[in-house]
């Protein structure tokens, strides 16, 4: 528990949020603007 | 989801060229409303978590389907500036051409059902179905319209996951590759903008206040 707190102090810094946010906007467009037929749609 | 790749794909392409930078350049781009793209994906959940259906039987959750294209064309006009956002809006047009001209869904044939699901047959995929668990209704060639915007850019099998495209989703994609890979160019034309409008104003203010 006390690694995985040093890591987020280390890591989660205003910039790398900023990054993830902005990487799971696009993440987020990419998934619903896109209309792909992707196989198993009768399952 | 699989258009998601996009995203890792232009990260990569985007180490190649500028290195760790990346990183820098990603966190530049001036993204605005953002909420808005999480918040179009939870109107269309109740759609994407449909099986093999009459069309008709899913009213409620095409309306939220097309309700999300307010909010997906709202990002788009919010981010205008950006290069890569006004392909990706491009993506989004088509999309939404093909999909109003077809009752609110993104047409695909039996046939191209059967390319992206190996072994299963023309029978199964009955006409005027929502296609479970997607954005798409079945329909023949002749019935559709905007037929060419439609999903017919097959990836069959053996890719691991067979998957059909339309023209809008390889937009959607190359949109988005293109704004991770000049965020830092844009960002700084921004940035200039701002400057100079941030100069202008201060120079207005002196003009003024000299007066």
């Amino acid at each position: 528990m006390e690694k995985l707190n040093l890591l987020w102090t280390q890591y989660a810094t205003a910039r790398n949020k900023k990054i993830g946010f902005i990487l799971l906007t696009l993440v987020a467009m990419a998934v619903a603007a896109g209309a792909p037929g992707a196989g198993g749609g009768y399952m | 989801m699989i258009l998601a790749w996009a995203v890792l794909a232009g990260l990569l392409a985007g180490l190649i060229r500028h290195g760790g930078r990346i990183l820098n350049y990603v966190a530049a781009i001036p993204l605005r409303s953002a909420w808005l793209a999480p918040l179009a994906i939870a109107l269309q959940v109740p759609l994407l978590r449909t099986p093999l259906v009459p069309a008709q039987e899913v009213e409620v959750q095409q309306i939220l389907f097309l309700l999300s294209h307010l909010l997906l064309l709202a990002f788009v006009w919010r981010n205008r500036r950006l290069v890569g956002i006004q392909i990706l809006g491009l993506g989004v047009i088509c999309n939404l051409a093909v999909i109003a001209a077809n009752g609110g869904f993104m047409p695909i044939t039996p046939e191209t059902a059967v390319q992206i699901n190996p072994g299963s047959t023309i029978a199964q995929w009955p006409i005027g179905f929502h296609y479970g668990y997607s954005k798409d209704i079945i329909l023949s060639q002749e019935a559709t319209r905007l037929w060419v915007l439609s999903d017919i850019i097959v990836v069959p099998s053996p890719f691991p996951w067979p998957t059909a495209f339309s023209a809008g989703d390889i937009l959607i994609a190359v949109g988005i590759f293109i704004l991770l890979q000049v965020p830092g160019t844009l960002a700084r034309s921004v940035a200039v903008e701002s400057q100079t409008a941030e100069s202008d104003k201060k120079r207005q203010r002196t003009h003024s206040l000299s007066w």
